[in-house]
């Protein structure tokens, strides 16, 4: 595998869409490349931070409205 | 007295509150926008209920919904989108793909850890908008690029170069300020 099919790879593995026959040649890969295995660990890192930190939680106000719209309804 | 079709319904649409919300925020930048197109959101599902098939992907449905919601009220108020990709990110897109078909992946860049908040949301708020969507459903909804092509209505190889893409700007986008914040040249 070329460092460009590892990348490629790895974003669809981070998004959960790498077919699992797909896995093993990548992880083979990165044991052996530290570039991509760096590449990788900062990618992943972005993701999860933006996972962390981008989540909210509805108002008080809009999950009373929401509950009268379905109740109404 | 509700059905019991009806009360399955409401609570398999109303666990995506709090997803809905957040979405919300990305498209509309405020708090009472956002809770009025949930709010317009739901009153849209309530109609289309016959169309939704109970134990499906409510998730993805209401999104669906939210977006076209979200686009029919640009429409109305006659206010186009924000602008596709300027060229300048489309082009450092391309470079750093460029770069990598040369070198592979350039780990030089070793600043990356430690982000804050401020980091994460200025870097997204920076991303084209169909870089962002594509991003934003995946890497925080949460949702797979089947999905994502049904929310956005686009082919499924558009959702994943764009996010190929859009995680390569962000990294860059990233990794600048925090190289100038460390006083990199």
């Amino acid at each position: 595998m070329t460092c460009e099919d590892a990348h490629l790879n790895m974003h669809d593995y981070i998004s959960g869409e790498l077919a699992a026959e797909q896995q093993k040649p990548l992880m083979d890969h990165m044991d052996e490349c530290p570039n991509c295995r760096e590449f990788f660990r900062q990618t992943a890192n972005i993701q999860t931070s933006m996972r962390d930190f981008m989540q909210y939680e509805a108002p008080f106000e809009l999950q009373t409205a929401v509950s009268s719209i379905l109740a109404n309804a | 007295m509700k059905s019991k079709r009806r009360k399955i319904f409401e609570k398999e649409v109303l666990c995506h509150l709090d997803r809905l919300y957040g979405y919300a925020m990305h498209l509309c930048k405020n708090g009472e926008d956002a809770s009025d197109l949930v709010q317009d959101t739901y009153l849209n599902a309530l109609k289309s209920e016959k169309q939704y098939s109970i134990g499906t992907n409510a998730g993805a449905w209401l999104f669906t919904i939210m977006r076209n919601t979200f686009l029919n009220r640009i429409r109305r108020m006659s206010r186009k989108p924000a602008s596709m990709a300027g060229e300048w990110i489309e082009q450092m897109a391309r470079e750093d793909i460029s770069e990598l078909r040369k070198h592979g992946p350039d780990p030089s860049v070793k600043c990356l850890d430690n982000l804050l908040k401020e980091d994460i949301s200025r870097a997204i708020e920076d991303l084209p908008d169909e870089f962002k969507d594509t991003v934003i459903l995946c890497d925080v909804q949460g949702f797979s690029y089947a999905d994502i092509a049904t929310i956005l209505d686009i082919p499924i190889g558009t959702v994943r170069s764009r996010i190929h893409r859009g995680r390569l700007i962000l990294r860059n986008l990233l990794a600048d300020w925090k190289n100038v914040a460390m006083g990199g040249s």
